[in-house]
């Protein structure tokens, strides 16, 4: 990123964050439609205009008198229903896991246009307006960090900011770095789209899914066991037949390295359902492509116990 | 479902219905049909390996209890959120790799 971006970034968070001009940002823009701000200060009745004017934002001291980079802003997000969201970014060297997923009820079912926001053992429900406005002020942050590296290069920063999200009685710490930015980006991107529908299962859980698919437990059991949603079902089967190496030279290649542990009729049948598996797996993308999400999610599992008994055929016991 | 006429004397009546093919959905059905079919294609049933013929049933036995398995049955927003959270992991595995 460039100085003269990263300028923008700056003015328009302290626009999103109803701030004043400060000497170290002399050209503050106002934020909004089309201006190429992220932190801007809210488009009525659409996403970021939840945030209040006349929060108070500031730095905790010049860069370059300091030898080291800090920043401290409070702000609030009112919420139409319950507790409102109180938000201050701090210097925060702590990096613990960050995730957003669907928010789910008691009974695991995903509540529509609501997402959690997990930080270790917290969590806090956003919705659509407040999920968007978090994002703004996440991707400032970060950019503001990228920006600060690059300028003060070569002296101690600090560097790991952190928004600390407060609702009600409970406050989460929200690292700021790449891999939370992308995924709140990633997570108000389907907000946008499809108002908010994730899976009640988090990333982790749907990749150790897939791990343990990987380690040879049949992947149907796999997710019958823990008792996925059908969006995560269908999200750790399509990673177990879409993931690295499911390839047609890879598959024939692993067939045929069961040749003399197998009868002759048994490596026809491997040899068939590698074919079929092809077939079915192409079913699946075609399905998904006409937005079918049942006919893709049978296919799906078709192919993942095929891919399953092909690998694991012969593992058991070697032929005399 | 009668044994068809191929696998007669090859695979017994026993190890067919053990099959279930006919529980199998329609989709599956065929599929499973063509893969026992391709599997003793050609045998001869007085030379044929009774070991062999229950080790293929195995397995393929092993894939029909996979398939008899409900499979989820997703509306658009569902298939569109587990696309989301499988695209977001095939991404990291591609990373990784």
């Amino acid at each position: 990123m460039n100085t003269k971006e990263s300028k923008k970034w700056g003015d328009g968070l302290v626009a999103a964050l109803g701030g004043t001009k400060t000497k170290n940002d002399p050209n503050v823009e106002k934020g909004g439609p089309g201006s190429g701000h992220f932190g801007h200060a809210g488009r009525p009745g659409v996403v970021g205009g939840s945030v209040e004017t006349g929060v108070q934002v500031g730095r905790g001291g010049s860069p370059e008198a300091e030898g080291h980079f800090k920043w401290a802003g409070k702000a609030q997000l009112k919420r139409k229903r319950g507790p409102n969201v109180n938000l201050s970014i701090s210097t925060n060297k702590r990096r613990r896991k960050f995730e957003v997923h669907g928010a789910v009820d008691a009974k695991g079912k995903t509540k529509r246009g609501k997402a959690a926001i997990r930080v270790g053992n917290d969590t806090v429900e956003l919705d659509h307006d407040e999920l968007h406005d978090l994002r703004s002020k996440m991707r400032y942050v970060h950019m503001t960090n990228e920006r600060d590296v690059k300028q003060i290069a070569g002296k101690d920063i600090v560097r790991g900011n952190s928004i600390d999200m407060e609702v009600g009685k409970k406050t989460i710490s929200i690292p700021v770095n790449e891999e939370s930015v992308r995924e709140i980006d990633q997570a108000a991107h389907a907000a946008k789209k499809r108002g908010f529908s994730f899976t009640g299962e988090s990333r982790r859980q749907i990749r150790g899914a897939y791990e343990r698919m990987a380690r040879g437990e049949t992947p149907i059991q796999v997710v019958k066991d823990l008792g996925f949603s059908k969006a995560g079902k269908f999200a750790a089967l399509r990673a177990y037949v879409d993931g690295p190496g499911r390839t047609r030279k890879a598959l024939d290649k692993l067939i045929e390295s069961k040749k003399g542990l197998l009868a002759d009729s048994t490596m026809r049948a491997l040899r068939s359902m590698g074919k079929k598996f092809h077939q079915v797996r192409s079913l699946a993308w075609k399905a998904r492509k006409a937005r079918s999400g049942t006919d893709s999610a049978a296919n799906y599992l078709a192919a993942a116990a095929m891919w399953h008994k092909i690998e694991r055929s012969g593992s058991r016991r070697r032929r005399k | 479902m009668e044994i068809p006429s191929e696998l007669r004397g090859v695979v017994s009546p026993e190890q067919w219905k053990r099959l279930r093919i006919n529980r199998l959905p329609k989709q599956y059905k065929d599929m499973v049909l063509d893969i026992v079919t391709d599997a003793f294609k050609g045998e001869d049933p007085d030379e044929v390996d009774p070991d062999d013929v229950e080790e293929t049933i195995e397995l393929v036995e092993d894939l029909v209890d996979d398939l008899l398995e409900e499979s989820p049955k997703l509306d658009e927003d569902d298939l569109v959120a587990g696309e989301q959270a499988s695209d977001a992991i095939l991404e990291g595995m591609a990373e990784k790799k």
